[in-house]
């Protein structure tokens, strides 16, 4: 086997410089799915005829979100997980090599999804577009990287279990159950559909579970371990830990159906799904109370000056907005007006674009130069990516916010349906304009690291950093 | 130190607990075993070999990305997607003979579970779907032009067919 596959610390590096790819792709396609909302015909006049039939806002939306979620986020994170653990249980990560195949096959199945995706292999399930085959591939996926953690985690030397490792642990394993419902993976036969509107009840299950109990935790797990270090202070309370991670564990798995609420589904799974949405609140306010606690104690000065600390701060306060958010919609009376609309949009950014996304680059500029022995190359440029990014964020989740309300009241008070689509025009300019800001932050991040990898090393190689925490 | 937290077999345990008593058995099991669900509604019917056809494409093209399929049991759902008149309210069995029910997450277009009432022959939804804009000024939903005729025919038989 050749060297670099053993080489400690590759298969981390190789996570985040394969998610930052995919990063750019999915939000460039996002940007153009996004334009044609604005002016439809945009394409027709650039693209020759036999690319206008992949090219259709129905063909890339699948694209940008499976790319942004899976191609970006999952990736980053799962590189993020490759580094954390190791250093949590203060030994090597349990295959260097497994870790790299496990990247070669991420990578193959971004690229057939990609095709398969652009040719309209669609099953009709959101996120769950993929073919069988293509479920097995991340299957696969999914077993190498536990085989990884679990490995890594039984060798550990410290019998202390961070926090940290509680959620990377979680995100696996409720990750392959929801992956599993979700797609229906025994069953190769019906395109992933279970029949009529159990359908929507199991899909629900698992579009919202997707984002919640394999992104939430995988993220969570991120931010729990680079606070603390850059903070300089152990965790403030590990009981206050403990409480977060189970009131999740508990108010997480029965929301997914609040998509459904006042829908054709029976009424007492709606408020079952309310009931788990009000606990959530509890939940996340448990863990960033936490987190606000670790950073007073470091002193906002140092976290505010430093890049991966601002990406930590922001992150923080969207994973706050969007999971007050989210109980409020689940309630009947605002269901009634923001379901079906922009707004429910500019929410479904908020976490995945907003906090966890935050947290994946706070790794990245933590991480890499740790993993490789160099200093990043500017960080003027990093505190660009930063602010450009924040801003686009948010003008584009505020406008989507507008843009939904609008169209809700609009829907309940004014008359015909139509009469509401050209007032949406202002905010999917907005929206576009902020996209494009997104993307050139992400383009001044991917020339800083590129130019971070190719200078000379200046550091020693992974320095052996843990966070504390916090007895009691 | 011993702690209960420090057990990774009581952790994996515990995360394995919530998730299929609480998240898989509550809300995924429980409800599909109510049979409710798959008793067809008086309305419902098993799509013709065309519609099955037009069905496969509005799939394919994503048309379920911007149409929703399910008028909720509110005031502005029925007012806007069933004439006023709430027995057309979605009900569970209306779906039993689509695999999956494409329900719909956003409205970017009008909401089509009963848009084969609305007074539109085949042939005229045909002409909608190859330049939306001549029909409707604002729309900024994708010409289909480029399908080929007979895929254009089906596609528009299945969306006609969505009638009470």
């Amino acid at each position: 086997m050749p060297q670099v596959w053993k080489e400690e610390g590759s298969a981390t590096r190789n996570f985040l410089i394969s998610a930052t790819v995919w990063l750019v792709v999915a939000m460039f396609v996002g940007l153009i799915a996004g334009l044609q909302l604005a002016f439809p015909d945009i394409l027709r006049n650039i693209l020759p005829e036999s690319l206008r039939g992949i090219t259709t806002f129905g063909r890339l939306r699948p694209l940008h979100t499976n790319g942004a979620l899976f191609g970006w986020l999952l990736m980053a994170t799962f590189g993020a997980h490759l580094y954390i653990v190791p250093k949590l249980c203060r030994t090597r990560l349990y295959s260097e090599p497994i870790g790299n195949l496990t990247l070669v096959l991420f990578n193959i199945a971004i690229v057939w999804a990609a095709m398969a995706l652009l040719a309209g292999e669609n099953q009709g399930k959101e996120y769950a577009e993929l073919p069988w085959s293509l479920d097995m591939l991340i299957v696969v996926i999914f077993v190498l990287q536990s085989i990884n953690i679990f490995g890594t985690i039984a060798r550990r030397k410290d019998k202390q279990m961070y926090v940290s490792l509680w959620y990377v642990m979680a995100s696996l394993l409720w990750g392959a159950v929801v992956y599993v419902i979700g797609n229906k993976i025994w069953d190769p036969w019906h395109n992933g559909a279970y029949q009529g509107i159990s359908d929507a009840i199991a899909t629900s299950f698992y579009i919202h579970n997707a984002v919640g109990m394999i992104f939430t935790p995988a993220g969570l797990a991120v931010a729990y371990y680079l606070i603390p270090l850059v903070a300089g202070k152990p965790i403030y309370g590990h009981r206050v830990s403990m409480a977060g991670f189970w009131l999740l564990a508990i108010g997480y798995p029965p929301i997914g159906v609040h998509h459904l609420i006042l829908g054709p589904i029976p009424y007492w799974l709606e408020s079952v799904s309310i009931a788990g949405g009000i606990l959530l609140i509890f939940a996340v306010w448990t863990v960033l109370y936490n987190w606000y606690k670790t950073m007073q104690a470091g002193g906002w000065g140092r976290i505010l000056t430093s890049v991966p600390g601002k990406f930590l701060f922001l992150g923080a306060i969207f994973y706050f907005i969007t999971c007050i958010e989210g109980p409020l919609h689940a309630l009947r009376t605002m269901q009634d007006i923001i379901h079906f609309t922009y707004w429910v949009v500019g929410h479904a950014h908020t976490p995945v674009l907003g906090a966890f996304s935050f947290f994946a680059w706070a790794f990245i500029y933590w991480g890499l130069p740790r993993l490789t022995g160099r200093m990043i190359y500017s960080q003027r440029l990093a505190h660009w990516h930063f602010w450009l990014t924040a801003l686009g964020v948010i003008a584009m989740t505020m406008a989507l916010r507008f843009a939904g309300v609008m169209q809700g009241t609009m829907w309940v008070h004014g008359g015909s349906f139509y009469s509401s689509i050209a007032p949406l025009m202002t905010y999917n300019i907005i929206r576009a304009i902020s996209g494009a800001v997104i993307i050139i932050g992400q383009v001044v991040m991917v020339y800083n690291l590129y130019h971070t990898l190719r200078s000379a090393k200046t550091q020693k190689q992974t320095t052996t950093q843990v966070p504390a925490r916090a007895a009691g | 130190m011993n702690r209960l937290s420090d057990n990774v077999a009581y952790l994996i345990g515990g995360i394995l607990l919530t998730i299929l008593l609480i998240g898989v058995n509550l809300t995924v099991i429980l409800p599909l075993m109510d049979e409710s669900l798959y008793k067809p509604s008086s309305r419902a019917r098993p799509m013709s070999a065309t519609e099955e056809k037009g069905f496969a494409i509005y799939k394919r093209e994503g048309c379920w990305y911007c149409h929703s399929m399910q008028v909720r049991r509110t005031e502005s759902d029925v007012k806007l997607w069933a004439g006023g008149n709430k027995e057309l309210v979605s009900k569970p069995g209306d779906y039993v003979y689509m695999w999956p029910a494409l329900w719909g997450t956003q409205r970017n277009g009008p909401d089509l579970m009963w848009v084969g009432s609305r007074g539109i022959s085949v042939e005229r939804q045909v002409e909608h779907l190859k330049d939306p804009r001549k029909f409707v000024p604002y729309s900024n939903m994708p010409s289909y032009d480029h399908l080929p005729e007979d895929e254009l025919l089906a596609l528009a038989e299945f969306i006609m067919s969505r009638k009470p």
